[in-house]
């Protein structure tokens, strides 16, 4: 039995916001008991559409944002137990690419700078050798050396991300958050950036949590993915088994909704009626009942549990319980 | 049947600090009544400018050559006033951001009424009873109380459906759709895509669909244009273009997309990015870029010519009675 590298379990983030200094608390359910594995070497996707909670559980997971209940567990510790300086001990395995490449990166520092700094911070090598270090990675990013000297803004957004990449690679985590990595991209930019990604999962022996909305940047980077909704998952399974017989009603309005790029096709798509709901006042039982095509009596009332329908894909729906 | 659009030969610069910048060059297109074509290119190629030259929304330091003729009418020589009575009238546009091409400060049904009173000289009563009408067809619930609402207090989805109710409002000839699902969740798309696709049905309007998704393309649009850095580089009816892409640039851009049916192993990148416009090329502008890239290629920019029956192309491997 492998052991899992990233183990979520229940995981809740409840965000409370006022309106007035006399109105009720408002609680806004951003991320509502998700479970999660991740095994090592594996590229996991959490896909879902704005608001559905994937990046708030990315944040959660890293603890930049302090989940409300739930436990995380990385390599077999429960990151929401550990004190400040552990926390940062053990964040040097887990890091994050952020998506937009503009504003992640500090503009009033070099290249070499921002790549240097998480080695200061960390103590790791004197200048010398942190210079050697930064050279190197900033190579196997495919940039040159050259441009260490220069500032974010003189950067394209492909060659921008290329750089927050490889100031998540330079202290070698076993862990990557990639929050919608790609989203800003240009296609041919992405399709560069994604190559990059496997390359550098192989060659570094990588493990992804890779968060985005585009099903089909999903089918191509990852192993297993999760799809969420209103802050639950609600189907999870390996890519083949999830691509090919979606069993959640949303995986399939979702997978149905993309536009194909052939002219011949006539796309049977499933439309779904009306937005999502807001997350601070969630429908009752089933969060989806009101978009779903098949929603029965049970569904308003009851919330499902998950279930296996095959091997590893797990549905929660009342469809496949009874 | 006369042409609803004719673009020939535009040329639009920016003037800034005394240097000419242009963006688009040499840019030749026509839209049927009742078609839709496409636009598709990535960030920079100046699809978008496409349409705003042709709105004339680019503002004062700005330069366009070349000829607009929407019907029988030539765009770059009407007057400010005159262009204001096609503005929103006969060519209407959808843009990519709802949230920034609504009026934050005035209510939906106001900025709705806004054309209607002012194109189709509606009453105040008339106005509000159309608007709510407008709003029925594009599928908003509650429509006679969603008047009174602010955009801040719609959704991404229902904000669009607004901007196609105003778009839509004085039965425009000509619609400009620029990136209209761009900054919709998958789902929401759909939606505003089978609403447009009824629009369209309906009213039998022509649109020019700016867009960077293939897969939006491949849906919607008869004819499809490619543009590269300013330039068009390949044209052709949709089936034609997925079916035999010529243009080693549609190539690489077919081929370097995700596929959301198959697994691939690994994805045929393009190499490099678009040129900045200050450092272009001499010769074809994405022989840099280019995996078929000969000699003449960096000397020489071909022209746009005819490779098959309703297909052309701007490459010089089409050519090669040129090249020898």
């Amino acid at each position: 039995m492998r052991q899992p590298l990233l183990e979520v379990k229940s995981l809740t983030k409840h965000f409370t916001s006022k309106q007035g200094f006399f109105s009720k608390e408002k609680v806004v359910r951003a991320v509502d008991g998700v479970n999660l594995t991740v095994y090592p070497g594996e590229t996991v996707s959490i896909v879902g559409e704005s608001g559905c909670g994937k990046s708030t559980t990315g944040r959660c997971i890293l603890r930049l944002i302090e989940p409300t209940d739930g436990e995380v567990f990385f390599e077999g510790q429960d990151i929401r137990k550990l004190n400040e300086t552990e926390l940062r001990r053990a964040r040097r395995n887990m890091q994050l690419v952020f998506q937009d490449p503009f504003a992640s990166l500090n503009p009033r520092k070099t290249i070499g700078q921002l790549l240097e700094d998480p080695l200061i911070i960390h103590g790791i090598g004197n200048s010398v050798e942190r210079r050697k270090h930064v050279e190197e990675m900033i190579q196997i990013v495919g940039l040159s050396k050259q441009q260490l000297d220069r500032f974010p803004h003189e950067f394209s957004g492909g060659q921008r991300q290329r750089i927050g990449i490889a100031r998540a690679l330079i202290l070698r985590p076993k862990l990557i958050v990639a929050d919608e990595p790609v989203s800003a991209l240009d296609v041919s930019i992405q399709a560069q950036i994604l190559n990059l990604m496997q390359d550098l999962q192989k060659e570094f022996n990588l493990t992804y949590l890779f968060i985005s909305h585009d099903l089909s940047v999903v089918r191509h980077i990852s192993d297993r993915v999760a799809v969420m909704y209103l802050g639950k998952v609600v189907e999870v399974a390996d890519k083949q088994s999830l691509y090919e017989k979606p069993t959640h009603p949303y995986t399939q309005a979702l997978l149905s909704a993309v536009p194909v790029p052939n002219p011949h096709l006539t796309t049977q798509r499933i439309i779904l009626e009306g937005d999502l709901p807001s997350p601070a006042n969630p429908p009752s039982g089933c969060t989806f009942h009101p978009r779903c095509r098949h929603c029965m009596d049970i569904c308003k009332t009851v919330a499902p549990v998950a279930s296996e329908v095959s091997r590893g894909h797990f549905v929660t729906c009342h469809l496949e319980q009874s | 049947m006369a042409a609803m659009l004719t673009i020939d030969d535009l040329r639009t610069s920016f003037i800034q600090a005394g240097k000419k910048l242009t963006v688009i060059e040499g840019v030749s297109l026509s839209v049927e009544p009742g078609e839709t074509v496409g636009v598709v290119g990535e960030s920079g190629c100046g699809k978008s400018v496409t349409s705003m030259s042709i709105m004339q929304l680019l503002g004062r330091n700005v330069e366009m050559t070349g000829s607009i003729r929407f019907q029988d009418k030539e765009l770059l020589s009407l007057t400010d006033k005159q262009m204001q009575t096609i503005r929103g009238n006969q060519i209407a546009m959808i843009f990519q951001e709802p949230m920034t091409s609504l009026n934050p400060l005035h209510s939906i049904g106001k900025q709705i009424s806004e054309p209607l009173r002012r194109h189709l000289g509606l009453s105040k009563q008339e106005a509000k009873r159309r608007t709510i009408e407008l709003l029925k067809e594009v599928g908003i619930p509650r429509a006679d109380e969603i008047i009174s609402d602010y955009p801040h207090q719609l959704s991404g989805g229902m904000r669009q459906r607004v901007m196609i109710a105003m778009a839509m409002s004085c039965a425009p000839k000509l619609l400009i759709a620029d990136e209209p699902t761009t900054a919709l969740d998958v789902t929401i798309q759909a939606q505003i895509l089978e609403l447009m696709k009824k629009v369209r049905q309906e009213q039998g309007t022509s649109i020019l669909l700016i867009t960077h998704d293939l897969g939006v393309v491949a849906e919607m649009c008869h004819r499809v244009i490619v543009m590269y850095a300013g330039q068009i580089v390949e044209e052709a009816d949709v089936k034609q273009l997925f079916d035999e892409p010529k243009h080693p640039y549609t190539r690489g851009l077919l081929k370097s997309m995700p596929s959301v049916s198959v697994n691939q192993e690994r994805l045929d990148a393009i190499p490099g990015s678009v040129p900045l416009l200050s450092e272009m090329p001499a010769g074809c502008r994405f022989a840099p870029r280019c995996s078929q890239v000969m000699d003449i290629c960096r000397e020489k920019n071909p022209e746009l010519t005819p490779v098959a029956d309703n297909q052309k192309c701007r490459c010089w491997l089409y050519r090669e009675e040129d090249v020898q």
